[in-house]
Formats: structure tokens, sequence, C-alpha cells
């Protein structure tokens, strides 16, 4: 897209031309290499709340990464997902798969790779041949408390937290911090999960986009309507607890219904389809819809393959990869088929040599798949070790394989890509620092190298940023957002109308990779964030915004 | 401080389903703690109570759900009914592979029988049965690999949790888990009977030693011993039945007591008992405190309306919308509580079951009587646009609501002429309100 019009000077979005911009500002006098330009400085209300009145109208900005977190409830074996044919223990009948283990032969091949794909994974095993944005992460896993609870495992990985007290999923502290309070920032298909629960943001539960309606009585319905509209006003009265909660979801209901039935398309869901598959195409339609939601939440199981595992476990694979197969069909034909990404995750993998129901008991260390948008192809984390280390099998623990990964790098991994922010609201999120594993390629975009985030700058004295030059680009867009905002499409491939140029911040061209300005006095205090993008002479942007800066202006 | 209306009602809520049009007042009329020890008091159903229809055909289970709905309704023992209720979400099957609708029943069987009796008896019935066999992995499990997942869900969700309630400490470890499984082995299916037995050949004989002591050739009856012996045994059910029933975390003083009335075998009418008199089972920070799962409000609003004959509602496909069919609840922990209902999709499907059942009765004489709404023809008959909106929220047991329930009732009763179809909408509008919907 382009941001200058053909004049050259006015821009269509507006664009982020110079006399627009001076027009908007107030009076921050910056000396660039363009002079002397006026920045603009208004915006200076709170972020969260009002984020949270727009999210009902507001479209998610294209280039606004999108997961869809996939959990494998029951623990899914992982040897036999992601199979390592040529190590020798795997196929070994007393400390391996053995009767369980797949030969060579019935598995799917993965170019480059000495491990093959379980023979239902087709799909799966396609894209990583051909498009290539596939990655597994072996070895993940909680790694200290050689807990074997389906429940508690669960919560590890729902709350990102070992106490087990965690009241809120990480998904929905992440929309706590970039979307707070907003109606439809956490999705889930499948009933209220808990990675989805945050303080500020509500779970919206879409099982079927088209069914999304409150039914209302046929007798007088306005009244009734009416009459509704005031419960949910309800404050007062005896006895608490629950009660609040209960009234506000009623007006919930009604404000994002039209927009989830909007999102309905026959055409997308037709047929007859596995539960799985049927929560896929319930995202994908949600997706194309551009609601408001960067983080999605599907699952299915059981794969708590203590019995019959063959079988069970193959059925569930037909399943997912039917699933994926869909959904990414549905997504390809859309405008953000390069934002979304899928993230597989289980609670943990299994034993490693089988019980007597031709199955396998709980497991420690697992394995996450993910595919999609931004994903560079590979084998990631580290494989446990299949060897015993001798027939007391000190290598494993109760015969399970040691994880190896901390599996909250998995969540800082897909925080980083979501936040796109270098990190810092991974580490808000998950209240502690955790490997990034450099699943996600950076995009085609600049870095900005001064001044680094979290800087303090002064009113009314200069500060100077500088950032990469990027090939192709003849001069470079540079935006920011009102005072106490973040960018709600980090690394975007557009402008953030809502808290920066064309919302509550501003942005201008700078013909070089960098400047310094001297930031008003009239300046509000607060936290601000930067970013820049390359454009061609022309004003065709390239690739997408590098990383934002986040700044304290005092 | 809550009135004494809705204190009475909340005994009605956590002690049964709900009150029917009338409890209150009756209720209120002999005192909320003289209502708590008759509850409490009443002498439990059985299955000749329970009358579970016999049909040839494949309808029989869909019958079956709808009995049970009418005895969860109607039962003379409600708290019965709540307990064993909960007892479903606490000691879990589920249809699947292997288990359906008769091992199911059977399973109901053993939680409705055992509900207010010894919670360790009802252990014993339970973890040979065929449908717990099946759904843990029970059956085929064998010496040479035995199968931990019974033995690990034995400890962890049916009778010990993880950890000590009070000290933290660990009630048990991984080597516990594995020398338990090798006493539960040598369960196999008779597929001619269609039901699990022991076969002492594929029994682990061996000795085993778990929690805490060598238990020698250990089986199921040795394992459940050492079970009830433990520890923790006495806190883990009382905590999770007072969670249920009062909506709040007990102090640890409280457990203590709680403990005590539980005893050595696990005593659950005394227990309950127990807790319905303390002074937090009616403390205004319980009302409300928590959610109704679609099945408290569905069998709730049974109660309310007064309606029989469930079957033609096809409650159980309404139920299994709502993401509660009773035979299937999600894992073998349960199902979920709190805020976990309170989703737009939740308050979506509701809204379609309460089109249901509020507008099957058109007030005509020539409905049959089994058919008809007796709460709503009361609501017409005995109310007006005046009183009507107070009526309403009387008939469904909701007092004390915010200014804003009680207007909006009374906004729609006034609304239009006094017609059975308003009287019908103003049921459906009040259970529908937030105050219904928490419990």
């Amino acid at each position: 897209m382009s941001l200058v019009s053909s004049s050259g000077c006015a821009s269509s979005r507006p664009g982020l031309d110079r006399r627009t911009f001076l027009k908007a500002l107030g009076s921050l006098t910056v000396a660039s290499a363009l002079g002397r330009i006026e920045l603009d400085a208004y915006g200076s209300s709170g972020a969260g709340r009002v984020l949270a009145s727009g999210a009902l109208t507001e479209t998610l900005p294209l280039g606004t990464p999108i997961c869809v977190l996939l959990t494998l409830d029951g623990g899914n074996d992982s040897l036999n997902t992601l199979v390592p044919v040529s190590d020798p223990w795997y196929y070994d009948q007393q400390y391996g798969h053995g009767a369980l283990a797949l030969a060579p032969d019935t598995t799917l091949a993965l170019a480059g790779t000495g491990y093959r794909l379980h023979p239902n994974l087709g799909w799966l095993a396609g894209r990583w041949n051909t498009v290539g944005d596939v990655a597994f992460v072996q070895g993940v896993g909680e790694r200290d408390r050689r807990n074997f609870s389906h429940f508690d495992s669960m919560k590890y990985w729902q709350t990102a937290d070992t106490s087990l007290l965690e009241p809120h999923g990480w998904l929905g502290r992440y929309n706590d911090l970039v979307h707070p309070a907003s109606p439809m920032a956490s999705v889930s298909l499948t009933g209220l999960r808990l990675e989805s629960m945050g303080e500020t943001s509500p779970v919206l539960v879409v099982r079927d986009t088209s069914l999304f309606q409150y039914w209302m009585p046929w007798y007088d319905t306005a009244n009734f309507r009416a009459a509704l509209d005031l419960m949910a006003t309800a404050s007062g009265g005896g006895g608490g607890g629950y009660r609040p909660q209960a009234a506000e979801l009623i007006s919930t209901t009604f404000a994002v219904g039209g927009r989830v039935r909007g999102a309905t398309d026959a055409a997308i869901t037709a047929g007859e389809h596995s539960r799985i598959a049927q929560q896929l195409l319930q995202a994908a339609l949600l997706i194309r819809a551009g609601i408001p939601c960067q983080t999605y939440a599907a699952a299915f199981g059981p794969f708590d393959s203590h019995n019959g595992q063959l079988g069970m476990q193959g059925d569930r694979l037909t399943e997912l990869n039917e699933a994926l197969s869909l959904f990414f069909a549905a997504i390809e034909i859309s405008e953000r088929r390069g934002d979304v990404f899928v993230a597989i995750v289980s609670e943990f993998g299994r034993k490693v040599t089988a019980n007597a129901n031709a199955g396998t008991d709980h497991g420690q260390s697992g394995l996450a798949i993910l595919a999609g948008g931004g994903v560079a192809r590979g084998i990631y984390g580290e494989a446990p070790t299949l060897d015993p280390g001798g027939p007391t099998r000190p290598n494993r623990v109760h015969d399970a394989m040691r994880p190896i990964v901390d599996y909250r790098s998995l969540h800082a991994t897909v925080l980083g890509r979501l936040a796109r922010d270098g990190g810092g609201v991974a580490q808000a999120v998950l209240r502690g620092s955790f490997e990034n594993l450099g699943v996600f390629s950076p995009a085609d975009r600049p870095q900005i190298t001064a001044p680094p985030s979290g800087s303090q700058l002064q009113r009314g004295a200069p500060a100077t940023f500088a950032w990469t030059p990027l090939g192709g680009a003849a001069q470079y867009g540079f935006e920011f957002t009102g005072s106490d905002r973040r960018f709600a499409n980090p690394n975007g491939i557009a402008p953030d109308s809502l808290n920066g140029y064309g919302g509550a911040g501003g942005g201008f061209l700078v013909p070089g990779p960098g400047f310094t300005a001297e930031l008003p006095v009239a300046m509000t205090p607060g936290t601000y964030q930067v970013r820049v993008i390359g454009l061609t002479a022309t004003g065709q942007l390239l690739g997408s915004f590098s990383d934002a800066v986040t700044l304290v202006v005092q | 401080m809550a009135s004494v209306e809705a204190q009475v009602a909340q005994i009605w809520r956590r002690l049964g389903f709900g009150p029917s049009p009338g409890d209150v007042e009756e209720g209120v009329a002999v005192g909320p703690q003289a209502l708590i020890e008759d509850l409490c008091a009443r002498p439990a159903t059985t299955e000749a109570d329970w009358a579970w229809p016999v049909r040839t055909d494949w309808t029989e289970p869909r019958a079956y759900k709808s009995r049970l709905f009418e005895m969860m309704a109607g039962s003379p023992c409600p708290v019965q009914e709540r307990v064993s209720w909960i007892l479903t979400g606490l000691v879990v099957i589920a249809t699947g592979d292997h288990n359906s609708y008769p091992e199911m029943k059977a399973h109901f069987n053993l939680l409705r029988d055992g509900a207010l009796h010894s919670y360790a008896d009802l252990l014993a019935g339970v973890i040979p049965s065929t449908g717990m066999q099946w759904y843990l992995d029970g059956i085929n499990s064998s010496r040479t690999a035995p199968n931990e997942n019974l033995a690990r869900e034995l400890c962890e969700l049916f009778s010990l949790g993880i950890t000590h309630p009070v000290t933290g400490a660990p009630n048990y470890g991984e080597t516990d888990v594995r020398e338990i499984a090798r006493a539960l082995t040598g369960y196999r299916f008779n597929w001619t009977t269609n039901q699990a037995y022991f076969d002492q050949t594929k029994w682990d004989g061996g000795s085993k030693t778990f929690l805490g002591q060598d238990r020698g050739p250990a089986k199921v009856d040795e394992v459940l011993a050492a079970i009830a012996a433990h520890p923790s045994f006495r806190y883990f059910v009382p905590r999770r039945l007072y969670r249920e029933l009062v909506g709040l975390e007990p102090d640890a003083s409280t457990l203590e007591a709680l403990a005590q009335a539980w005893g050595s075998g696990g005593d659950v009418r005394a227990l309950v008992t127990a807790i319905a008199r303390r002074p937090e089972f009616l403390s205004d920070g319980a009302i409300g405190a928590r959610v109704k799962c679609p099945v408290e409000l569905v069998v709730g609003a049974v109660r309310v309306l007064g309606l029989d004959d469930l079957e033609r509602f096809s409650l159980d496909w309404q139920l299994s919308e709502m993401a509660q069919d009773v035979f299937r609840a999600p894992n073998v922990s349960g199902w979920p509580s709190g805020a976990a209902w309170l989703h737009a999709g939740h308050l979506i499907q509701w809204s379609k079951t309460l089109n249901n059942l509020c507008w099957g009765d058109n007030g005509s004489a020539d409905v049959p009587v089994a058919r008809q709404c007796p709460t709503i023809r009361e609501l017409f008959a005995t109310g007006s646009r005046q009183t009507g909106g107070d009526l309403a929220l009387r008939l469904a047991g909701l007092w004390d609501v915010s200014p804003e329930t009680q207007q909006a009732a009374r906004d729609y009763a006034v609304a239009g002429s006094w017609t059975f179809q308003r009287a019908c909408g103003l049921m459906n509008l009040v259970l529908a309100s937030p105050e219904y919907l928490v419990n």
C-alpha cells in the first residue's frame, strides 16, 4: 500500500506527510534533517479503556500477528509425532517404544532432517517440504517439579507459572497488558480456557458464529430487551460474588453478538468436520473478519493414550491434520495470511516404554509445533536422549524423558512474535526472562539503534533517533503513539490508526536513517512508543515497522 | 445483611437445586436453621423411588436422563440429589470408547445410593466397577506393565489431592503411584456379560510398598484402606464439599471441624450437615459466590416453573448444547466451575433453553395438565401489570435483587396489557437476570 498519494504530498489514510502532521501538531519542535518540524503530542488519555471502548468496532490492523493456540489435551506422545527413526533406542524392545514404535517406511519424510512425521500428518509434512513455515520444538516441559498430573501440568502451561495458584492465563495476561478490557481480545473456540482468562480481558467463547445471537422472546421483544439492558447495569442490592460479572456479561453478549455473527461465511465452514476442524474454521472466520483479537485458543483430545495408543493417537492426528489443512486453506485466501500462525502444545509427552494396554502413561518432555506466518522452518530445542543410561534408567524421570527446554520459552517465543517488541512484553507477562527460541524469522524492517528502549527523555531537550538502514528504502516513516499507549499492531505493515498515526499519536517522513529533535516543553509527560518503517521514493511501504522502542518523557 | 427470605432461598440453592414457588415462604415460617435440619435429616430415596424408565429401543437413555432431571427437581430428599450431582464431578467417569449408557447408569446409581453414606464404601463400590475400570484403563492392566492411570487419579482426584491442605507436604510420590497401580492390576472384561471381573492370575501378587508402609500382596481393598488412613483423606473431600456448598475456601480451623464430622470412614451426611450448620453457610459472602452451571440453571428453572413430563423438552440435548451433557464430563477432574460459565456463548445457549422452557404452555384450558406451566399460570392469574414484576421475582425465588433488576421486572410487567404471553415473558426475563445466573 502507499502512504503518499500521487501528488506526493497528501495521502489517503491520511498519509505520513509532513503537512498533515504539522497541522495536527501542538508545539513539539524537532530539529531534523528535514529542517524544523513540529511533532504532535496530543492524546494524553490512558491507553487501556480508550482502546476498550473503540474495540467493539475496531478492525485488527493488517500486519498484526495472530496466534491460534491449539492444545492437545491429555498429553500427546511426542515420539510418535516427530519420529526419531534414526535412533536405535526408539526401537528398543525393552527400553524404547517397542511395539508402539513406527517403522520408518510407514512415516512421512521431512526434507533435510533425520526425523520423519506420523503417517497421518500429511498436510503438515507437505507444508514443511514446500512452503516451509513449520517449526518443531523438542524437549519442552516443566523441568523441575517432575509432576505427572494432567491438571497440574495443564495449569503450568496455561498460566506459564508453576505455583498452581495463578488465576490468569498467559494469553489473558498478554491481553491485559496490550488490549486491556477489550471484549474481543481473547477468543476461545472451546469453552472457557484458563490460558485465555485475563484480569480485565473477558474470554469470548465462540462455538459457531452464525448462532451467536441472544434469543429474544417473540412477544414484546422491544420491552424485553429494554428490561434486560436495565438488569445489565445492576450494581446494588444484596449479595455480591459473581453477580456484577453476570450483569456485565449480559451487555457484553449483546455488544459483540453482531460483530461475531457478521463473520459468518458458509463457504468456509461447509461440510462435516471434526471438532477441532470446526474450532479452527470458526477462528478463520473471525480472523478474516478482522475481529480485534490476537489470541485464539482451541483444544481437543483425548490424547491420553494409556490404552491402545496407536489407534487413538492416529485418529487424533488425522483430525489435527485435516483441521490444519482446512484452516490454512481459509487463511491463504485472506489478506492476513502472513499474520497468522498456529502454536500446538500439549501438557506433557508420554513415557518411553509401553504399559500392558498397548499404551503409554504420563510423561514429561514433550513437543511443540508452530506453523504459519513468520515461522522459519527448523527443528528447535533439544531432543532428550532416548538412551536410558543403564538398566535403572538414570537418564529418565520414572521412565519419562527429561525436559531440556523450559516450557515458558515457548510462551516467550509466541509473545515475542505477538508483541514484536524485543522481549519486554514477554518478560512482563511471564514475570521473568525466558529464551526466545528464534522460531520466527525477522521481517524486512529497520532496527532502531538509539535511543534504547526504556530511555528517559526530558522535555525541552534534544533527542537523537537512529536506525539501521533498510535496503531499497529512499525514506522512512517515523511513527509515535499518544502518551501512555502502545502500538496495537506491533511490527505491523500499516500505521496504527488507533494509538499512533491517524489516532492518538502521529508520524512524519524522514529522508535518512535518523534525526535529532527537541522535545517540546508542552508535551504530556508519560510513556510513548516510537517506530520506523522504510518507504520507496514514491511512498510505497517496505516490509514492516521496526520493533517499537518505549520511551519515558519526563 | 441478607434478608431471611434470601437466606432461605440460599439454603434451597445450595442443599438442593433452588426453591420452588412457596418454598421460601414456608422456610421463613419455620426459620432457616429448622429448614437446614429438616433437609439434612430427610431419608435418602432408593432405586425403587427413582423408577428409571425401561424401554426396548434407543430412546431409553434420553428417557433416563429426563427422569434423572425429574428426580433432581422433585425428589423428597434434595440433599441427596445435590450431593449425587457433586459426586458426578468428583468421582468421574464418562462415555467414550467403552462406556456408554449402561455403565453410566450403573455409575450414577452407585453415586446416588452412596451419596449420604460412607465415602470409603462408595469408593470401594466404584473403583472395581466396569465403568471406572474402563474409564481409567484398569482393564487389562497387568503385572508386567501396570497402567498408572487409575492409581494416579484415585489418589489425586478422588481421595487425597496432591498435597496436604495444611502442611503442603506431598501426599504421595511417583513410586506410590506405581506400587498402587501394581495392586490394582488383575481386572479383565467379560465380553459376554459386559462386566469387569477380577482375575487372580493376571494380578500382581508380589509385595508392594506404598503410602509409607509395606502392604504385602495388596489388592484394591488394601489400597483403599491405606488411602482412608492417610492424613489427607480427612480433609480432601470435606474441603471440596465445603467449596461446593458454601462457595468459599474453609480456613484451617473450619477444615479441622469438618474433618471431625467426616470421621474415619467419610460420613457424607454428617459432613453436609456440619457444613450447612456453619454461620458462613448463610453469610453475605456466600450468597452469589458460585455460578450456576447448566444443570443447575435447567433443574432450577424446572423447579421454579413447576414443569413435569420433562422428556418433551429434550433437556439432554439442550444441556449438551450448553456444554454439559451429564454423561460426558470433559475429563476426569469433572466440570468447570465459577467464572468458567460466565461467557457470552453460555448466555446465548441459556437464552435458547429459556425460550424452550417458558413458552411451551399457551395458557389455554385445552393444554393437558402434565404439559401446563403451573407457575406461569399462577403468575397470570394472581398477578397484574402493577404486581406482576415483584411476583415473578418471588416465584423464581429471587430475593434482595438489585434495584435495576426489580425495576426491569416491573417495567416489563407494565409495558403492555396483562396477557398470558406477558406472564411467560416475565418469567423468562427473571430467569435471564444476573441474580438467577449466580448461585
